[in-house]
């Protein structure tokens, strides 16, 4: 019912081929529609014609599986993040994983609270952090620039990353979820 | 003297059982078998030392003459060859019941005998005080025997009978001192000679009494009560002797009595027929049903002595009512069982065989009577005929809905399974040498199809139908082993059916077929309500047919009426225009590859039966073709919407096989050469598509054992080939091109914008996109979507399915990329029917050209073969490899769907469109025909209110009618 | 032949530039109608060969795999089968082979393809997606073939040649104004045709995560997409043809076809969505009796 292999690992491609391609996927990022925490009303403006994200080609997806980016909006709660990385997980490589707030860094304001992480590259390899406490969305649009400027270099390699040491976050996630039933491979 | 003693052999055996002492049943038992047998040899040799004997005339007499004297002091005995059958037939009733009478109730037996010398009696007598004798005895023996038991209903139906018989007993003598006193003689042909007022009395006395005692329509109520209350073996006997008897007695008094115009006798029994068999449409017990058959038989027997003379009388009077009453003997044989003991496999043809008698389902003795009975009817008495017609298809309902209610649970008592073989081994024999006799009526010299190509074309199409469900009937179980058998007859009688030279022999082939499927049904398990609606529709169909070649003196040729009534027969049979009731209810039911069968194969039939009504009457076109266009559009456009909604797989592909039937009607109405090739094309691809799709449908309810898509779903991942020959299928029936389907969509459009018949063309495309909708609907709710964890077994249908499914795909793309083979063929064939209007298609090479179109079919698949192709080799090559992932690996907001039955989309299918068709006033098939139904059986209710149940109403019937006659024939002449 | 080929090839690959050029004009156009600046022209040619270009991607199963092919080769039969520019006898490619019914036909291919694949990915919300679309594409293809019969019988023909070369007779020969009841109805079909609202109710980003391809990734999706951009263009040309007297020149041709192409995006721009039946309805009744009252006329 599920799937049950390993993810394959990929190899390393540096060529001119590549370096175009990196350029298309800066240039057309799309956005997992998956708002986890209150930081998920910032996005919002983002679409208006105030900010328009649009003009970089970013876009939102309503499906993980047509999306490049996901944006884990604030703090993570330990329910969510079950949710969070089957999403992830179902994304098609190569992906990338952009974490608004403070929050997602050391915890933020929820930094002693017991639902919260409070360092979220130790489960999910996090490619640009945005912080504030929210980050505007002037903020938030820089983070975006910056993940591009990662992936036209080719060094948005987080999800490279986290196939080869899937071990690692999987056994951090596992400390956290204690009531595990995802199946071991969500691709 | 010693002669006549021979025929009351048995009269000794009651008095030697009667004397013998009831310790020693064995003893009696034996001596009776002995007499009995004795007796029947008697019989028969005396007839052939006489010179009676002769089947070829069953009306050949011989007067035996006992002693000296006139009658009443001697007793004259005329001898038939008829009245031989009938003793036959009653002496073997006696004699298989025997043993049950023994076993059940020992003390009966010389009441047996008795009835049994009163029986024959009365069917040598020839003189009326003589019968008045016997009449006599054989009251008393019934009621006797009846009331044997003194248990409730039996006792009621003893008294009852006992009322009667007083009656008729003063009537009787009444009649006979007018009859003696103004002639002085008392022989039946002293009838002829009266005059004046006694000849109005006698004929009111003796219609009055004769029409009681056979229980005719509106006197049968007492019959009724009779049949019911009476014990089944005491039915089964007193049908197969004394009724007979009875029957025959008055078929020979019936012609003497001096009524003026026989035709009263006509009138009486048509009009009873009708309203007795609506009655009849309300019987639910076994007994009532037999009593309201009787009471056809009865009117029949009238309608006949009214309408016909001499030796065609006879024969058809003594054919129908022997071997009615045989078969009325062996089904209360079956029909009443009191020890439970179950006996299936023969059990079905045991209880079929005798409806079907009694039905006059071809080659059935009784058919071959009747069929000459209404020709006479048809060609004399038009009103008469479609009264007798109307009444014979009610009887025809509630028989078959008798036989499909028992038909599953068929309980033979072990006492009777004897004599309920041996009763139906008689009938059966009786058909092959009526058969036989008759086989110089059938016809094969010259088709009724003038042209040969389109003879082969069907010959063709029936025979490889047949042949293609034949591999998959392998490996069945239970109640649907032998249903191959019945496959093979149907589809061997379609197969000749295109050679059949007159109207006889195709509907014989048409009925032989059409019944030989219905019994194929009815072996499918739960096929009960199916069964009995294509068994209803079918004889629908049939005495549709019958009626139309009858109408017009047995060819195809008068237009007018006939065509129109065999227009409609082809319409029911394909399920147009309303009457696709039959369809979405046998085709899911019916076993295996039956249904593959039906509406692949045995559709094509009212497809052939069109084309030969419209090349015999006009030599092509229809003068109704428009309303046979409409009909086919509006048919294809509701069963279409209705095929989107349907709950189970085969109820949509029944559905779907009307609607893209609907399209072969257009391309009839039409008659044009672009329309008939457009039909034909149709026809034959039809054929190809629908059983390729109920093959896959077998394969699916053998693997799974539903098909309803509720708990369907996802099998393409375990039947990959079924799943992609259905894909074909499918493909080719939406009418998408490179496949099949779409050339006769291209055809028959062409052809109806060259008629201008745009409205037509409209809904007709409005229908094949409908069908989009459940050809996704199919494929989805099958074969996509999440498999249930139900159908985890499932595997792979097995090769003898996959076998011709896989011949029927590849005849589905050779017809999509060369449709030029078929249309090389089709186009002179049609272009050669001289009543064909309008241009043909030009073929050059693989292009096809109208007047305003083209296709070129060969070009059009290479271009789609050839970009799929690409695409798919580009996809390969360019190496990316997609990953498998499981069937619930789904972007599902992160959660994980619980199970798979969750996740997949079935229930209430196309739900927007039912709410955007919720505008629609409903005017279902279904309403229209329930509502039929209910007023159908308003109006039988109403007439039966007659039969209160009670002696004495039955008592003031008969003077009633005694009254009536009197007022009617007294100012008649 | 090798001409013929020449422009078979040319001809796909011009339309599938101009149908993802149209595209990203249409966005943004768009986006200037709500006050955005929107993407670059050139964004769906990014995106495409980043879907392209991804390294991993998913399939459900053989329909699953088979119905981007399905959908392009669908596409790329509708597009051969107009011809495009007229009196450039090398343009006409493949369309000797069928005449509008044909046309009609064929046109669903890439459709059941694409329904086939969202069948066969399991996901409930591309079935749903797929039941509404069927449902309105058998009311939309009402009007449209009304309108499409009633054009080809008044004209006498059902070649597409035979209608354009009908209409080369000045600005009023066009069937638009020779048929403008048929036109209305049948330009009203193509706003469903082209998925633009008000009809947008099988690419739902709201409730049913855009329908049959939401489980589709990657390389499929870039399939999927191409073959979307050349249906488009196989539609804008046919239309063209059906109603706007064809083009007898390449500017002309992509002067209509973009203007043409305009009309949904704008109308897109300004509506919300039906629900399903009042979608279905409205195809039912408006345009079907707009279409009607030209048949009638051509039968008269």
């Amino acid at each position: 019912m599920y799937c049950n292999q390993p993810p394959e690992k990929p190899g390393n491609k540096k060529e001119l081929l590549e370096k175009i391609t990196n350029m298309a996927r800066a240039n057309s990022l799309w956005v997992t529609a998956y708002g986890t925490g209150c930081g998920a009303i910032e996005l919002r403006p983002l679409h208006t014609s105030r900010f328009d994200m649009e003009r970089f080609g970013i876009a939102m997806r309503p499906t993980p599986r047509q999306a490049d980016v996901l944006i884990i909006s604030g703090y993570l709660a330990t329910k969510t993040l079950k949710r969070v990385i089957r999403v992830y997980e179902q994304m098609q490589d190569p992906k990338y994983i952009v974490a608004l707030g403070s929050c997602t860094i050391n915890g933020g304001m929820y930094f002693d609270s017991y639902n919260t992480l409070n360092v979220l590259d130790k489960y999910l390899p996090v490619d640009v952090y945005v912080m504030g406490c929210m980050p505007r969305p002037e903020a938030i649009i820089d983070g975006f620039s910056l993940l591009m400027q990662k992936i036209k270099d080719g060094r948005a390699q987080g999800w490279k990353h986290y196939k080869e040491n899937l071990d690692y976050y999987r056994e951090n996630q596992k400390k956290i979820i204690t009531d595990w039933d995802l199946p071991d491979y969500n691709w | 003297m010693v002669k006549a003693l021979a025929i009351f052999l048995p009269l000794l055996g009651a008095f030697i059982n009667a004397w013998l002492p009831g310790k020693n049943p064995k003893a009696s038992r034996v001596v009776s078998y002995l007499l009995l047998t004795a007796g029947l040899a008697a019989v028969v040799m005396l007839s052939i030392q006489l010179g009676a004997w002769n089947l070829n005339d069953l009306s050949n007499s011989v007067i035996l003459s006992t002693g000296v004297g006139a009658p009443p002091l001697s007793i004259n005995l005329e001898i038939t060859a008829g009245g031989t059958l009938a003793a036959i037939v009653m002496y073997a009733a006696t004699i298989f019941s025997l043993r049950r009478f023994a076993l059940t109730t020992p003390r009966s037996q010389p009441l047996v005998l008795g009835l049994l010398t009163a029986s024959l009696g009365l069917l040598f007598a020839t003189d009326i005080f003589n019968s008045f004798v016997f009449l006599e005895i054989g009251s008393i023996v019934t009621i006797g025997l009846t009331a044997a038991c003194r248990c409730g209903s039996r006792w009621e139906a003893a008294i009852k009978a006992a009322l009667v018989s007083g009656l008729v007993t003063i009537l009787y003598l009444l009649a006979v001192a007018a009859l003696y006193r103004s002639t002085g003689m008392l022989t039946l042909e002293a009838l002829g000679t009266l005059t004046g007022g006694s000849a109005i009395l006698v004929a009111i006395l003796l219609l009055t009494v004769i029409v009681t005692e056979i229980k005719a329509y509106p006197l049968t109520g007492w019959g009724l009560d009779f049949y019911q209350g009476t014990s089944s073996i005491v039915a089964g006997l007193y049908s197969a002797t004394w009724s007979l008897a009875v029957l025959l007695w008055a078929a020979k008094v019936l012609p003497l009595l001096p009524v003026g115009n026989p035709i009263i006798y006509a009138w009486i029994g048509a009009g009873g027929l009708v309203l007795s068999q609506l009655a009849g449409l309300r019987a639910s017990s076994s007994g009532r049903i037999m009593g309201y058959s009787t009471s056809a038989y009865a009117s029949l027997l009238l309608v006949a002595a009214g309408t016909t003379t001499g030796a065609f009388y006879t024969q058809i009077v003594t054919v129908l009512m022997v071997f009615s009453s045989l078969a009325k003997f062996s089904l209360f044989m079956l029909g009443n069982p009191e020890k439970k003991d179950r006996w299936s496999g023969y059990g079905t043809i045991l209880f079929l065989a005798p409806v079907l008698v009694l039905a006059g389902i071809p080659p059935m003795p009784v058919f071959w009577a009747k069929f000459s009975f209404l020709a006479h009817l048809a060609s004399n008495f038009p009103v008469i005929f479609y009264a007798v017609l109307t009444g014979l298809f009610l009887e025809a309902v509630y028989l078959f809905r008798f036989w499909s209610a028992r038909s599953e649970k068929v309980r033979v008592e072990r006492a009777s399974k004897p004599s309920a073989v041996a009763a139906v081994l008689l009938m059966l024999t009786a058909a092959i040498w009526i058969t036989r006799m008759s086989w110089g009526m059938l016809d094969f010299s010259g088709s009724i199809i003038a042209s040969d190509g389109i003879r082969n074309i069907f010959h063709g199409l029936f025979a490889v139908g047949t042949l293609l469900c034949l591999p998959g009937v392998f490996n069945r179980t239970g109640r649907e082993k032998n249903y191959w058998f019945w496959l093979l007859i149907s589809g061997a009688a379609l197969t000749i059916l295109p050679a059949a030279g007159n109207g006889l022999t195709f509907y014989l082939l048409w009925e032989i077929s059409a019944f030989a499927a219905v019994i194929g049904v009815s072996k499918g398990v739960a096929a009960k309500n199916g069964t009995f609606w294509y068994a209803v529709f079918a004889s629908l169909s049939g005495y549709l047919l019958l009626a139309g070649i009858l109408l017009s003196k047995g060819s195809f040729v008068i237009a007018g009426l006939p065509a129109i009534l065999l227009t409609i027969a082809a319409l029911v049979k394909m399920g147009q225009f309303g009457t696709h009731l039959w369809n979405i209810r046998a085709y899911p039911v019916a076993p295996g590859t039956m249904p593959a069968f039906l509406a692949g194969t045995a559709s094509k039939a009212a497809v052939l039966l069109l084309v030969a009504v419209a090349l015999t009457t006009t030599g092509g076109a229809l003068p109704w073709g428009r309303v046979l266009a409409w009909m086919g559009a509006l048919t294809a456009l509701a069963t279409a919407m209705l095929a989107a909604f349907a709950p189970d797989y085969r109820k949509m592909l029944a559905y779907a096989s009307v609607s893209q039937l609907g399209f072969v009607l257009m391309g009839l109405g039409l008659a044009s050469i672009l329309g008939w090739t457009a039909a034909f094309y149709q026809t034959i691809h039809h054929l190809i598509f629908k059983m390729a799709l109920f093959l896959g449908a077998a394969g699916v309810v053998y693997r799974t054992g539903t098909s309803e898509f509720n708990n369907l779903g996802g099998l393409v991942k375990k039947m990959p080939w079924t799943f992609a020959f259905t894909l074909i299928a499918v493909i080719s029936f939406a009418s998408v091109p490179p496949l099949a389907g779409f050339g006769g969509k291209w055809l028959l459009y062409n052809g109806l914008v060259e008629a201008g018949w745009l409205p037509v063309l409209i809904v007709g495309m409005f229908a094949s996109v409908v069908a989009f909708l459940y050809s996704f609907r199919l494929l989805h709710g099958v074969f996509l979507g999440q498999l249930s964890p139900r159908n985890a077994h499932a595997k792979e249908a097995p090769l003898p399915l996959l076998i011709p499914q896989a011949i029927l795909a590849m005849a589905i793309m050779v017809l999509g990329f060369k449709p030029t083979i078929l249309l090389n063929f089709l186009v002179p064939t049609l272009e050669a029917i001289p009543g064909l209007s309008g241009l043909a298609p030009v073929i050059q090479g693989d292009m096809v050209l109208t007047a305003m179109g083209t296709w070129n079919a060969w070009m059009v698949g290479l271009m789609v073969m050839g970009f799929f192709g690409v695409a798919f080799v580009f996809f390969w090559i360019s190496g990316h490899k997609p990953k498998y992932v499981g069937q619930l690996d789904l972007g599902f907001a992160g959660e994980m769907p619980p199970s798979a039955d969750e996740v997949h989309y079935s229930n209430n299918f196309f739900r927007p469109y039912a709410r955007a068709l919720s505008f629609l006033p409903k005017i279902h098939a279904e309403k229209i025909f329930r509502g039929t139904t209910k007023t159908f059986n308003m109006l039988g209710d109403g007439v039966r209110a007659l039969f209160t149940g009670d002696g004495r109403t039955y008592l003031a019937h008969s003077l009633i009618f005694l009254l009536l006659l009197f007022v009617f024939l007294n100012g008649g002449m | 032949m090798l001409a013929n080929f020449t422009s078979v090839a040319l001809t796909i690959v011009g339309a599938l530039t101009w149908g993802l050029l149209l595209g990203g004009i249409s966005r943004s156009v768009t986006a200037r109608i709500h006050g955005r600046m929107g993407p670059r022209v050139t964004q769906n040619f990014i995106d495409l060969w980043k879907l392209f270009r991804k390294t991993s991607s998913i399939h459900h199963g053989g329909m699953f795999w088979m119905a981007p092919m399905f959908r392009i080769t669908g596409a790329i039969c509708v597009l051969l089968m107009v011809p495009l520019v007229i009196g450039q006898n090398i343009t006409y490619n493949m369309s000797f082979a069928g005449d509008v019914f044909l046309l009609i036909y064929i046109m669903f291919f890439g459709c059941l393809g694409m329904a086939l694949g969202a069948g066969n990915s399991g996901h409930p919300y591309a079935v749903i997606a797929v039941s509404r679309g069927l449902a309105q594409m058998s009311s939309y293809e009402l009007s449209f073939s009304i309108a499409v019969v009633a054009i080809a019988v008044g004209l006498h023909t059902f070649k597409i040649e035979g209608i354009v070369a009908a209409q080369q007779a000045g600005i009023t020969s066009w069937n638009i104004f020779r048929f403008p009841f048929a036109s209305a109805g049948a330009l009203l079909a193509f706003l469903p045709m082209q998925m633009a609202y008000p009809f947008g109710i099988v690419l739902a980003p709201q409730e049913i995560p855009i329908g049959p391809p939401t489980e589709y990734s990657s390389r499929m999706l870039s399939f999927m997409l191409s073959g979307r951009a050349l249906f488009g263009v196989a539609k804008l040309i046919l239309f063209v043809s059906l109603l706007f007297g064809g083009a007898s020149s390449w500017l002309s041709l992509f002067v209509k076809t973009f203007l043409l192409y305009m009309y949904p995006i704008v109308v897109s721009s300004v509506f919300p969505r039906f629900r399903t039946e009042q979608s279905i309805r409205f195809l039912w009744f408006i345009p079907t009796t707009l279409a009607l009252v030209d048949l009638v006329r051509v039968m008269l």
